[in-house]
């Protein structure tokens, strides 16, 4: 089998991996070396799929022992088998890499023989890379949960991030489709891994010669949809994994599915709609200081659908707004409904030299659409509106279509809504359909 | 009605107008570029010429009693190649003496969002071709002393905006052992680097190419690898070709790789 055949097997087989980032390290040019890494993080080309694609993500085998319902490259499974060999892989990256096709690469593997056998061959090829070939480019490397730990620890030395995918966010789940692993051999390799990084960073700190260890932190992955665990249940184990296991990112990909076994849902799209929703409330979790309890609840377990989680919160929470611009504080700000950071920052920064009304809003670029809501300036409304539940949620989940915006700009709002809402076609629940358009905004 | 002032349309040009604009007793009205102003029937126009000396005289007020900051935003958003960019810098250069450092917290005023827009589009296309730049390996002949390598990375660009100068200090520190050069056909410029290693070894010349360079051996195989990597990664009950669409318009495509097949 030649190298292009493998190539197109193996990055089949990791597509189902939604992490493609590249951010978070800075690692330098070494001296006759080649690459380096972007803090920022790049994006070389958007698939058909329109996913960003920053890594060579592949396999270095799909060939698995495992047998987990959920993965298409389950041991039972009918698909063309192919492994890489080292050099293989070690060739791939620094040509795609020096064409600036890629920023580095991101390996994980089907489990073969066994958890050491696999670890140990990732092991090679990422060594290869950066100390034979000097390779200073991004590397995500999976851990294969089950290796030794010491296996682990020393790939950290070499990559830039690693990741454990949790996949299924319960054990009962974990027991029902992939009953070869469980929960500890997940979370442990998590667990030392975050540990391992505090403390490194710690020495990096008080002696810059000190080796890094996974320096843009440790990541995982959630399926959504092919277990029953409500919304509630998985902003939670997010919010715990940030906070005790120190991870960077947690992924979800909305469940596709790779096999009809029973024990699996039946549907016919992934639930896109929701995974949209999750990474909406997880941004408020790390960059908006919210509590994963002030989302959602055991009385109110998912998230609600046609509004974003901000919104959502806001009309229950009525009691903290309207929140005055001129004079309300940055974290206050951060929490109304349609302003990011970068409209929070700059209100914060105009403010200071000038009073701020409605029409500055927008010329700073802030978003009023929803904000307007719920928001004085120098203690004027932007219209006269009742401040109750019901008909807030009205006005934000958007008008009837009868009723849509006059001239260019009206059209051309609609325009961007309707691109918007391509991601979500024909993946909404049939009571909210009709207003969806005017709920689903890009603003994470 | 004021004069408008006119410059040759070099950043030293508009440097030198600012300046005599800043020390003139009557204000001009505007500042523009030679190529851009139209004759107006009562419009007055001065035209300035370009001196080194006064256009450091412009630097030096910019940077010491505005800020460093705002004579970044000049000079980006001179690289931004936009309709009357020299107008737009000349309104915020009057207001930034006027408010000193303070001038980029006026965050609604249009006289500062004006340079902010045009310097965050600059940074937009030059972050986007940071991932965009697509090199082809070339044959540049038998190696010898000038030429050690017997080949280049070669990439050709068309962007918006001057970004060649903004995007080659990425790929020196990147790619410090690799000849390359990025080659902006709209302009008639290239970044050249000389692949001898870490350090300033890059540099903007002018060219012009008659023939578009020989690929050297193996490139295909590469290319061919790539766009076969990128075909197999897609998830078909996600295609959605509106959405790579605007995150990579379609102005671009030309000069990928993966896209002009």
């Amino acid at each position: 089998m030649d190298v292009k055949d493998k190539l197109k097997i193996l990055s089949a087989a990791a597509k189902y991996d939604v992490s493609c980032v590249s951010s978070g390290s800075s690692r330098q040019n070494t001296a006759g070396g080649i690459g380096n890494a972007a803090e920022s993080g790049i994006c070389h080309t958007w698939g058909a799929d329109g996913r960003c694609v920053s890594l060579l993500k592949v396999l270095l085998t799909n060939n698995c022992i495992y047998n987990c319902a959920y993965c298409i490259n389950r041991a039972t499974n009918e698909v063309p088998r192919a492994s890489f060999t080292v050099d293989e892989i070690v060739d791939l990256t620094i040509n795609f890499y020096i064409r600036n096709y890629i920023e580095g690469l991101f390996l994980s593997s089907g489990v073969e023989v066994n958890a050491n056998y696999t670890m140990e061959r990732m092991l090679l090829a990422v060594k290869k890379l950066r100390l034979e070939k000097k390779f200073n480019g991004y590397i995500h490397l999976k851990a294969i949960p089950g290796a030794d730990y010491s296996l682990i620890s020393e790939a950290g030395m070499y990559a830039d991030r690693m990741s454990v995918n949790i996949e299924l966010p319960s054990e009962e789940s974990l027991k029902a489709l992939a009953p070869q692993k469980n929960k500890e051999n997940i979370l442990l390799p998590m667990k030392r891994i975050g540990a391992e990084i505090i403390e490194k960073a710690e020495e990096h700190k008080k002696n810059y010669k000190a080796p890094q260890f996974v320096p843009a932190g440790q990541s995982t992955q959630l399926i959504i949809g092919a277990s029953p665990e409500p919304d509630y249940k998985i902003i939670k184990l997010s919010e715990s994994l940030y906070d005790k296991f120190n991870l960077k990112r947690v992924f979800y990909s909305a469940y596709i599915p790779v096999s009809d076994n029973p024990k699996l849902p039946v549907i016919s799209k992934p639930p896109l709609l929701r995974e949209h929703r999750l990474y909406q409330a997880d941004w408020l979790l790390r960059f908006y200081g919210f509590l994963a309890d002030e989302l959602v609840n055991p009385a109110r377990p998912q998230l609600d659908a046609a509004l974003d989680p901000k919104a959502a919160w806001a009309i229950n929470n009525l009691q903290n707004f309207p929140v005055e611009i001129n004079r309300a504080s940055y974290e206050t700000i951060l929490r109304i409904p349609g302003v990011g950071v970068r409209s929070a920052k700059k209100i914060v920064t105009a403010r200071r030299v000038h009073a701020l009304n409605f029409d500055d809003l927008k010329r700073l670029g802030v978003v009023l659409k929803r904000a307007k809501y719920f928001i004085t300036c120098s203690g004027k409304y932007y219209e006269k509106l009742v401040f109750e539940e019901s008909s807030l949620r009205v006005k934000l989940i958007g008008p009837p279509p009868a009723l849509p915006g006059s001239g260019a700009a009206g059209l051309k709002k609609k325009k961007e809504d309707e691109d918007q809402l391509l991601l979500f076609e024909n993946d909404v629940p049939h009571d909210v359909s009709t207003n969806i358009s005017a709920a689903v905004t890009g603003e994470f | 009605m004021g004069a408008t002032y006119i410059y040759d349309d070099s950043f030293d040009g508009l440097l030198t107008a600012l300046f005599t604009a800043h020390c003139a007793a009557v204000k001009p009205e505007a500042i523009a570029a030679e190529s851009e102003f139209e004759d107006g029937l009562f419009a007055e126009k001065i035209t300035v010429k370009t001196d080194p000396d006064m256009a450091a005289g412009a630097v030096n007020i910019i940077s010491n009693f505005i800020s460093l900051d705002a004579m970044h935003n000049i000079f980006y958003a001179f690289l931004a190649e936009s309709e009357n960019h020299g107008g737009v810098i000349y309104d915020y250069f009057s207001f930034g003496v006027e408010k000193g450092r303070a001038v980029d917290k006026f965050l609604h005023d249009p006289r500062v969002i004006g340079v902010h827009k045009l310097r965050d589009k600059l940074h937009c296309e030059k972050h986007r071709l940071l991932g965009l730049i697509r090199f082809k390996k070339v044959e540049t002949g038998t190696a010898d002393s000038k030429n050690p390598a017997g080949h280049l990375y070669y990439a050709s660009i068309e962007p918006d905006n001057n970004v060649i100068g903004l995007v080659a200090p990425h790929f020196a520190h990147r790619l410090p052992g690799e000849p390359w050069m990025i080659h902006d056909l709209k302009r008639g410029i290239a970044a050249l680097n000389n692949g001898q290693g870490r350090g300033a070894n890059w540099s903007i010349v002018d060219i012009s190419l008659n023939a578009a360079p020989q690929s050297a051996e193996k490139e295909d195989l590469y290319q061919d690898l790539w766009r076969a990597f990128l075909k197999s990664l897609v998830i078909e009950t996600r295609i959605n070709p509106k959405l790579q669409k605007r995150c990579m318009p379609v102005r671009y495509w030309k000069h990928l790789v993966e896209m002009s097949k």
